[in-house]
């Protein structure tokens, strides 16, 4: 089992700031946990730009932003792990963790910070009904919508009904 | 020249299949899908019945009580997830308890065990999230809960293991009777049978129509489902069923086999076998109606909604045995609740049938044990520990709501008759079942079976056919 003073579960924008910032009020025993393959988080998918007028000055895109901090992390010696998951967390703060390299870990933190962002809630969560389609036959929909016949249905066989279902979506 | 044909990979089938790999038979099986349980066998209430429901005489309350009492066995051999969670009939109106004596007894006829009335304390103390306006429940505690595609894959991999040999995406578009048994002819072949076993769920009136001038019709009876996030799935613990009325007959809570809570279904007859579909209608009428049965319907936690069809008859009943007017050709039509859990014993009937005809010897290298793809989320952490050890893939994890790691997934692919879709490996390993239905997995499975598969990302289908997910590179016709 490994100890650390503070353990920041979460490599995103929330989960680097504030072990920069736990850094610098002088905690030196830090560990980030990232199940991604790198750190980032949800910036690493923002490609466009528009991050960073504040704290940098300048206009930066999500990757460009996260290698800022990145690289503040590393100055700063604070140790992370990709790639590893937790999968459990007590209440005296014993985190058990998973990754390839060391199969199950446990860490016990004097502190731990939960910076894991959180989830989209999908079509399912929203209850529309309609028919399960692949994402390749949706987009092909979309290209139809707008053509419809006089049914309207779409002209293309394959994809009468759904077709039906986006025109009323979007009306 | 197949001894035996079985067409259709649905837990029917499976079950035949499977009770012939004990004989010494040359026997396929003919899925017009890319994989097993792509039918009805994917999408219904996945519960293991007492046996209560059916009239007494009919073929379904014949083998309800003793089909049930196969599940203990046989999901330890075959590896699958089996909990005889019991079921209750809920009862509202004083007036209606009639009705569930009579319910009661009409178990009693079918050979269902340990049947009680419970009053309301009792039943609230069972069930504390039951609803306050209820009277009475016929409580079933033979009752369980099954995943049907987790037991169709489990019979079928045992099978192939015992030498069925499976062709799938193998529509059948004809059968014609020969000197010597039947010409199966497909899109992609011509397959030579004995005897042929018609197992096609709601499409077994057109392959009994094909040989039979008994003509038979199949109505697809739509049932629609709504899936909830295993945060609320113990909100019950018993399949909650309601008596039918007047009104109806009633739609069913119940924990699922792997911690979800599940409402559904209503029934709507339709034309079309493969329209499946969900409704605004039918999913306000099953949230209002199961409402009725308990406290508070926690609707924030729906994360799916699906749609099953039924296999139904005028009959009202399974069709089972071989075609007077064409010998050698069996039917396992009209399946349709409580058909899974009869299928074991379905699968017994037809093997008789087949043993009477054919006289073969049983096979002595029959195994009947198959083991199911490894469960990391159901391990301890010592079991997870030495897994990762020899296989540094089950560190990996990749689907993060039901923490599904890469072993499975590979385990999936690499396993007989091995996963080739997305929702193959849904159905094998549970990535992309979870709260986020996929969204995050989703292209990593994609790039696993890419990867494992040696095919090109645009290859790769959600359910074969042409539900590829990725139609070209961004960008690339500019």
């Amino acid at each position: 089992m490994q100890e650390f003073d503070l353990v920041v579960i979460g490599g995103g924008p929330a989960g680097l700031a504030a072990a920069v910032a736990a850094k610098e009020q002088g905690i030196d025993d830090i560990l980030i946990l990232e199940r991604e393959n790198k750190l980032g988080g949800i910036l690493n998918q923002c490609i466009h730009n528009g991050f960073g007028l504040h704290i940098f000055k300048e206009e930066l895109t999500g990757p460009e932003y996260a290698d800022r901090f990145v690289k503040m992390i590393e100055d700063k010696k604070i140790r992370y792990k990709t790639n590893t998951m937790v999968i459990d967390l007590s209440e005296d703060k014993l985190i058990t963790a998973v990754n390839r390299v060391d199969g199950i870990l446990t860490i016990q933190a004097k502190a731990i910070i939960l910076a894991m962002g959180c989830r989209e809630r999908p079509r399912g969560a929203l209850n529309i009904p309609g028919q399960e389609l692949s994402y390749s036959r949706f987009w092909r929909y979309r290209t139809h919508y707008g053509k419809k016949n006089d049914a309207g249905r779409c002209p293309c066989k394959c994809s009468c009904r759904a077709s039906a279902l986006l025109c009323r979506l979007d009306s | 020249m197949y001894d035996v044909s079985i067409i259709g990979a649905g837990v029917t089938g499976m079950s035949i299949a499977r009770e012939l790999s004990r004989y010494d038979l040359k026997v396929c099986v003919l899925e017009k899908e890319i994989d097993i349980a792509m039918g009805t066998t994917k999408a219904n209430s996945a519960i293991v019945h007492a046996g209560f429901d059916a009239k007494p005489g009919t073929l379904k309350a014949k083998l309800n009580a003793p089909g049930n009492s196969m599940f203990d066995q046989l999901s330890k051999d075959l590896d699958f997830h089996f909990r005889r969670n019991g079921s209750l009939v809920l009862c509202f109106d004083e007036k209606d308890l009639d009705h569930l004596e009579q319910l009661l007894q009409q178990g009693v006829k079918n050979g269902v065990s340990d049947l009680v009335i419970l009053d309301k304390a009792a039943l609230l103390e069972m069930e504390p999230n039951l609803s306050d306006d209820v009277v009475a429940a016929l409580y079933a505690p033979t009752g369980g809960i099954v995943s049907p595609y987790e037991m169709a894959i489990g019979l079928a991999e045992n099978a192939y293991e015992n030498g069925v040999e499976f062709y799938f995406e193998n529509k059948v578009l004809d059968i014609r009777k020969t000197d010597t048994g039947y010409t199966i002819i497909t899109n992609k072949g011509t397959y030579e049978s004995k005897l042929v076993v018609n197992a096609a769920g709601v499409h077994s009136d057109e392959m009994n129509n094909f040989v039979s001038s008994n003509k038979l019709e199949i109505i697809p009876r739509r049932g629609e489902y709504c899936v909830f996030d295993k945060e609320v799935g113990s909100y019950v613990d018993k399949t909650i069923f309601q008596l039918p009325t007047k009104l109806g007959k009633g739609v069913l809570v119940t924990p699922t086999v792997d911690g979800n809570l599940l409402v559904g279904p209503n029934a709507v007859d339709i034309d079309d076998k493969d329209d499946v579909t969900t409704t605004r209608s039918g999913l306000d009428e099953i949230l209002s109606k199961a409402s009725l049965s308990i406290k508070q319907m926690p609707s924030h936690a729906i994360i799916a909604s699906f749609t099953g069809l039924r296999a139904r008859t005028e009959a009202d009943d399974f069709l089972i045995g071989e075609l007077p007017d064409a010998k050698g050709f069996i039917n396992a039509a009209g399946i349709e609740s409580p058909g899974l859990t009869c299928s074991p014993v379905i699968g017994i009937m037809v093997k008789d049938i087949v043993v009477e005809i054919l006289k073969p010897q049983e096979k002595k290298s029959f195994n009947p044990i198959r083991k199911g793809v490894p469960r990391f989320a159901e391990m301890s952490d010592e079991e997870r520990q030495s897994l990762i050890a020899k296989n540094p893939a089950f560190g990996k994890i990749v689907c993060r709501c039901e923490t599904v790691t890469e072993g499975e997934i590979l385990s999936a692919i690499h396993r007989p008759l091995g996963a080739k879709t997305i929702d193959s490996i849904k159905r094998r390993t549970r990535a992309g079942s979870g709260r986020c239905q996929s969204g995050f997995c989703m292209t990593r499975v994609l790039d696993i079976l890419s990867r494992e598969l040696e095919i090109d990302r645009t290859e790769v289908t959600k359910f074969g056919g042409e539900s590829k997910l990725l139609v070209g590179k961004n960008k690339e016709d500019i």
